[in-house]
């Protein structure tokens, strides 16, 4: 467990260290991934797949806010549909724009949601969404939740519909529409998840709220039986088939990466470095603004066996400090100035100890 | 000469802005005008979203509207659709009310401690002119 924790201090020194350049690359990764499995689900249109175009747009995402990726990849799902059936295309535009005039407006820091949804179900385990919301979110996310289930149903139907589709006519294309339509309103299963997804997020939520120990973790594995149960019961009583085995399977490895990120959590939420810059009548300053977190972890393990020989009062106040700091960590809200008054605190300790 | 106190000051400011840009353009509005804005953004996003459903559940009724174009009940259906309209945009509205108001009241807090730090680098630069 040890190594684990010093693993993470060190992770997070070097996260915090290399932020300028890792944060780019992560969003990189992320968009190529995430154009990648577009393509590979509905990739209709050649030119789209191209592998400098998903370069290029993943490079686009690398360097602006999370909301142009979301843009990007729900463009370029339209965009495939488009070359395959310019209806559907449109239907997707209509539904999408009323999930966004009539929800999403209202949480726009949760977009992300809505496209992690539909993309985690291509990898089999959506059900990390939910447990990760209701560990760190509040319960409203479940209307993004919900969006990101009806995006991910209406573009398998539409995948479903693409075999249906003849010669577009003009009565063939109200056919389309309302067989897409159809099965989407008459679809129990959207309807099913969306409610199992809701409940798994209100009781990860109501059990990590609970004041005993381990209560995260405890909730993570309360938000996973959930799951399993709820999609089993939905199994017995609706009678829908839902794939057990790849069910169970991804909400346990989806319960052990909401362990992972709750771990690492308290690691990457932190005040990170932050640059400003502002002028005055005289200058411009360009200000770098480092957080004071000591990464010193390893110096807590050390055991010394002959303290009497070199051990001196610095050595002493600075372990505390670092222990000091750690019980901080725990606490989520680091505040700058906080921070500054506890250091200097530790340096007139130190002086007095000389 | 720089004045390291006055640097803090208003890196903290700076940082403060960076971060909470919709605190400071919240706070160019009274509330009540801030929560109608809101409101009013609100009713024409419901206002489109409504009219988007309707659309679809046109088209999707689109034979059955025209095979009994004549004999349809238009002003029942119209009441229907006028109600749920109205009950739609009452819901929205309250929520809009209650969610930004509390949003208003919780930036305010935050901008107290701005303002603190505005005070602050008032000071300095007066002490600075006493100085002069």
């Amino acid at each position: 467990m040890m190594n684990i924790l010093v693993f993470r201090e060190r992770l997070r020194g070097l996260y915090q260290k290399y932020e300028l350049y890792i944060d780019p690359i992560i969003k990189f990764v992320v968009a190529f991934i995430v154009f990648q499995l577009i393509n590979s689900s509905i990739g209709y249109d050649i030119r789209l797949k191209k592998l400098p175009i998903v370069l290029l747009l993943s490079l686009l995402s690398a360097f602006t806010p999370s909301g142009v990726l979301i843009l990007l990849a729900i463009l370029m799902s339209i965009g495939h549909v488009y070359a395959m059936s310019k209806i559907l295309s449109i239907i997707i535009i209509l539904i999408v724009l009323i999930i966004y005039s009539l929800f999403l407006r209202y949480t726009p820091k949760l977009g992300y949601v809505v496209l992690a949804i539909p993309i985690l179900y291509l990898l089999k385990i959506p059900y990390v969404v939910p447990i990760v919301l209701g560990l760190f979110a509040a319960p409203i996310t479940i209307i993004p939740t919900s969006c990101g289930v009806i995006v991910y149903y209406l573009f398998k139907i539409i995948k479903d519909a693409q075999n249906l589709q003849v010669e577009a006519s003009v009565e063939d294309t109200l056919q389309l529409y309302t067989n897409v339509a159809n099965q989407l309103v008459a679809n129990k299963q959207l309807f099913v998840t969306i409610i199992i997804f809701a409940c798994i997020i209100v009781v990860t939520y109501i059990v990590r709220r609970m004041k005993f120990d381990y209560a995260h973790e405890i909730a993570v594995v309360a938000g996973a039986l959930t799951c399993i149960l709820g999609f089993l019961i939905s199994n017995l009583f609706f009678d829908i088939d839902n794939q057990i085995g790849v069910m169970i399977l991804g909400t346990l490895v989806s319960g052990i990466l909401g362990i992972v990120i709750q771990f690492f959590h308290l690691a990457l939420d932190y005040t990170g470095v932050e640059y400003v810059q502002f002028e005055d009548e005289d200058y411009y300053y360009y200000v770098k603004a480092v957080p004071k977190i000591n990464v010193t972890t390893p110096q807590i393990n050390v055991k010394r066996i002959n303290p009497q020989k070199k051990y001196s009062m610095k050595d002493a106040i600075k372990g505390r400090n670092n222990l000091e700091n750690r019980i901080r960590e725990e606490d989520e809200d680091e505040d700058y100035e906080e921070d500054q008054e506890y250091i200097d605190y530790g340096i007139d300790r130190n002086g007095d100890g000389k | 000469m720089l004045n390291n106190e006055k640097i803090n000051v208003m890196s903290r400011l700076a940082l403060y802005e960076q971060k909470n840009k919709e605190d400071i353009s919240m706070s160019k509005y009274y509330k009540t005008d801030y929560i109608r804005l809101q409101v009013l953004k609100t009713v024409v996003s419901v206002t489109l979203g409504y009219f988007l459903i309707l659309l679809m559940i046109g088209i999707y009724k689109a034979e059955y509207i025209i095979s009994k174009a004549v004999t349809l009940d238009y002003v029942g259906i119209g009441k229907i659709i006028l109600t749920i309209y109205i009950l739609l945009l009452f819901a929205y509205t309250i929520i809009t009310i209650l969610v930004c108001s509390y949003k208003y009241d919780k930036s305010r807090r935050n901008l107290a401690g701005y303002y603190k730090f505005l005070k602050r680098l008032d000071r300095i630069y007066q002490e600075g002119q006493i100085d002069e």
